[in-house]
């Protein structure tokens, strides 16, 4: 049985319920493997499926709260990852390389987007 | 998965970006490749998220907005610390002028009258500014105002018990 949240999702968007269960298993599996990070580029090529497909759905259970938007921030000269904040605003604070050990300019900054689930369980995609 | 599927690897610019720009851009990325989806729940969804993404920036903008105007508004603190050394500036000389041309009681009188306006106005700006609190403003008040009325008491008394003393001795 499905879990409520991740079933309300499905009715919200019937068109999309089987890209949903793919993208529900692809997240089990990864959660499973110790992997809390969801990046969109990465689903989309194991579900074959494009990027902003893979986007929109993550987007989705993000909506229903199955999963949170992340963004994680990558110094661009160690290509290390930096830190992970959940909300726009924070991300304009982030200014400090602790690799560096200096302030960068945005542009030796990379950010990319991730999700990951909502609670730190994945019970919210639980079969 | 088609190579032009690819929305998020974009050249950068020659201006550098925000963070948050950079994480608006990508999002608009995957958004514009989601409109090529032959899955009409996506593309209807897809719309859906463009609106709060775009609500959360603008509200994000309208935030930086406000914050950045409220910064330009209150005087710096360069500003602030030329005007104290102005004054101060201004309080030292008011007392040599004092301590020159006037000999005994009026020339400390000026001079810690000077000082004393001096500290309140200081006072003034630091109560304004946040770091000085009502309890310790109010303690400064209190002193201009001890001070103006022992002036007073001293000076009106004088003249009703000795109507020619301390006149100012002139070089």
């Amino acid at each position: 049985m499905l879990s409520p949240k991740f079933e309300r999702v499905k009715e919200q968007h019937p068109g999309a319920s089987q890209l949903l269960d793919g993208v529900g298993a692809y997240i089990r599996t990864q959660a499973e493997a110790g992997r809390k990070q969801i990046i969109p580029r990465l689903a989309a090529a194991s579900l074959k499926l494009r990027d902003g497909e893979a986007f929109v759905l993550l987007e989705m259970l993000a909506k229903g709260e199955v999963l949170r938007r992340v963004y994680n921030v990558y110094c661009r000269k160690e290509n290390a990852l930096l830190t992970t904040v959940d909300n726009l605003r924070d991300l304009s604070e982030v200014a400090q390389c602790d690799f560096c050990n200096t302030e960068h300019d945005p542009s030796e900054f990379r950010v990319e987007i991730a999700f990951e689930l909502a609670n730190s369980d994945s019970r919210d995609l639980a079969a | 998965m088609s190579p032009a599927s690819n929305p998020g690897k974009k050249k950068q610019g020659k201006a550098s970006p925000s963070l948050t720009d950079q994480a608006l851009n990508q999002a608009n990325d995957f958004l514009t490749d989601a409109d090529n989806s032959t899955n009409a729940d996506i593309r209807a969804a897809r719309i859906e998220i463009a609106k709060d993404i775009a609500k959360s920036a603008l509200d994000l903008e309208k935030e930086r907005t406000k914050h950045q105007l409220k910064q330009e508004a209150t005087p710096s603190a360069n500003l602030i610390l030329a005007v104290v050394l102005v004054l101060g500036i201004a309080v030292f000389v008011t007392c040599c002028f004092a301590l020159v041309n006037y000999k005994g009681l009026i020339a400390a009188a000026v001079c810690s009258l000077a000082i004393l306006i001096y500290l309140v106005i200081v006072g003034t700006i630091l109560f304004l500014k946040g770091h000085l609190s009502q309890a310790n403003f109010m303690k400064i008040i209190g002193w201009l105002e001890a001070y103006r009325k022992s002036l007073w008491s001293h000076f009106s008394g004088d003249r009703v018990n000795n109507p020619k003393a301390e006149e100012p001795e002139k070089p």
